[in-house]
């Protein structure tokens, strides 16, 4: 799996950044989990929110899926409040849990094979 | 013109794409590979866009009908190896391709194609004969 945690105020030049890395690592890297944290952002707006689900999305077009954690109360009251909707994307509350998700994720592939 | 070879990899046909995708040689692939799936009885479709620097809407599209048509013929398909610079681009073009499965590489397509059950088999008949 591939973990991107976010720390400090995303714009528009560091989105973009923030949203090509991840997915040329998981080209190299063949994992098909992503995590993004976004624990150490600070504000989330509409961009960022957007910036965010566009990353998601096109991971999912690639054949991977994308995970949110570490949305903080206040952030969850923004998204919410400016009516982003972040549909069938998996959120979890911090990245242990992301983590213990995608590992129970994984463990249960390696006992079907 | 120029014609997308196609590999059978016994159950799985193999298809990658190495190519500029022209509108012609997309809708040449789409008529080959449903061509194909009933010539072989093949289950499993992996279309390998790995080689694609550009794929515009039509391209999605085809991509898009190619999955509805081997779905149509008991075949599934993945569509394998986006580039990132791609899938922002369909994602900023709004085009997040619903119905197509992906995977991030072949291998994994395969895997994919492998775990999910391919076509229900036909229930053996468990009769004993009594049928009086």
């Amino acid at each position: 799996m591939v973990a991107v945690p976010l720390v400090g105020t995303l714009d528009s030049a560091r989105a973009q950044v923030v949203m090509e890395r991840p997915l040329q690592t998981l080209v190299d890297t063949g994992s098909p989990y992503a995590i993004i944290d976004i624990t150490g952002v600070p504000a989330v707006d509409t961009q960022v929110a957007q910036h965010i689900l566009k990353t998601v999305v096109a991971a999912r077009l690639m054949g991977a899926d994308c995970i949110i954690s570490g949305i903080r109360p206040q952030i969850a009251q923004t998204i919410v409040a400016l009516g982003i909707e972040f549909g069938d994307i998996a959120t979890k509350a911090s990245l242990a849990d992301a983590l213990r998700h995608v590992i129970a994720l994984t463990g249960l592939k390696k006992q079907e094979r | 013109m120029d014609r997308v070879p196609i590999l059978k990899i016994g159950d799985v046909l193999l298809v990658s794409i190495q190519m500029d995708m022209e509108d012609q040689v997309a809708l040449q692939l789409q008529e080959d590979l449903a061509d194909r799936i009933v010539a072989t009885g093949c289950h499993g479709v992996v279309i390998d866009i790995s080689g694609l620097d550009i794929v515009d809407s039509f391209v999605g599209r085809t991509l898009a009908t190619i999955a509805a048509i081997s779905r149509v013929l008991d075949a599934e398909t993945v569509v394998v190896g986006m580039r990132p610079a791609v899938a922002i681009t369909l994602v900023e073009l709004g085009l997040s391709l619903p119905g197509i499965r992906t995977a991030l590489n072949v291998e994994l397509g395969m895997e994919m194609l492998a775990r999910t059950p391919v076509s229900v088999p036909i229930a053996e008949d468990h009769d004993d004969g009594n049928h009086d």
